[in-house]
């Protein structure tokens, strides 16, 4: 009668101890998670802010924001086949500072902002649009996400940011 | 007879549950701690974004650190801001942060050079002045 409420005490000591080992597991899933979404989010904005400044000093800007105020093109990558060449300079620099950030950028987007909108296209402000993309490095789920990616949502944080020049 | 050894059974039992009650104590702490360093981290990551931030832009560029992201542990942190001239033009800042970790459990290396220490980095393209 002692010898099995022993047994059943120490199953149950176990059982308390496999409980708290997949709870620490699941907690440093979970900050792995929501760390990586962070990550994302900071590096979204600043790569759509490196996109807005490096407008600022681009001396074609003028004529870009023409171009998009027509909506003839909205530099728009990977959607657009073919974009201007005026494009690059801002897709170029949103994508090096993504990368200083540990994120690859996945979609660019320029656009005008509509209160510049008038009859006819004219010089306006440009909004840039930048998603970009994290490794989320999960400890428990790494070979899965290796073998899954790229698009495995679980695998990677993904955040959207935008920034105005002008 | 039997009724002895049968009290003596239970105080054994009390007794191993009174020994297990430190060891409690030390997984909620154990518990806590982690929360407090996963705390930091956020803390970290905030306060560079907040920093890199200002730092980017011209009027802001020489404000002191702790005033500029509000928060009092970064008088004692290890903050650093590098600027790396761009090949394509324009220049690239990183601020990284360091915090002290905030030790619960006693024996943790404390102190900004310990290995659990919150480090967050973050880069942003310099504005044109």
């Amino acid at each position: 009668m002692l010898s099995s409420r022993r047994g059943a005490s120490s199953l149950l000591l176990l059982g308390a101890s496999w409980l708290l080992v997949v709870a620490g597991l699941g907690a440093g899933e979970v900050v792995a998670v929501t760390t990586a979404d962070a990550r994302a989010e900071q590096a979204a904005a600043s790569a759509a802010h490196a996109a807005a400044a490096e407008l600022a000093v681009d001396p074609g800007a003028p004529g870009l924001s023409i171009e998009l105020q027509a909506a003839r093109t909205a530099c728009h990558v990977p959607a657009e086949s073919a974009p201007p060449a005026a494009c690059s300079p801002a897709r170029d620099a949103a994508r090096r500072v993504a990368r200083a950030n540990g994120a690859e950028v996945v979609d660019f987007l320029l656009g005008p902002d509509p209160r510049d909108r008038g009859p006819e296209p004219a010089p306006g402000r440009i909004v840039a649009v930048v998603t970009v993309e994290v490794d989320r490095a999960l400890p428990l789920l790494r070979r899965m996400c290796a073998r899954h990616r790229p698009g495995a949502t679980l695998c990677v944080a993904r955040a959207t940011a935008a920034a105005r020049w002008g | 007879m039997r009724g002895r050894g049968a009290h003596r059974e239970r105080g054994a039992e009390t007794l191993e549950l009174v020994a297990g009650l430190p060891l409690l104590g030390l997984v909620v702490t154990a518990l806590l701690q982690g929360a407090a360093l996963v705390e930091d981290h956020a803390r970290a990551a905030a306060d560079a974004r907040e920093l890199v931030r200002h730092r980017v832009v011209c009027e802001h560029r020489d404000a002191p650190p702790a005033v500029i992201a509000g928060d009092p542990a970064l008088r004692s942190a290890r903050v650093t801001f590098t600027r790396v001239a761009d090949p394509a033009g324009g220049a690239l800042v990183t601020a990284t942060v360091v915090l002290a970790p905030r030790i619960l459990l006693p024996g943790l290396p404390a102190g900004p050079g310990s290995p659990l220490a919150a480090r967050a980095a973050v880069t942003m393209r310099e504005e044109p002045c």
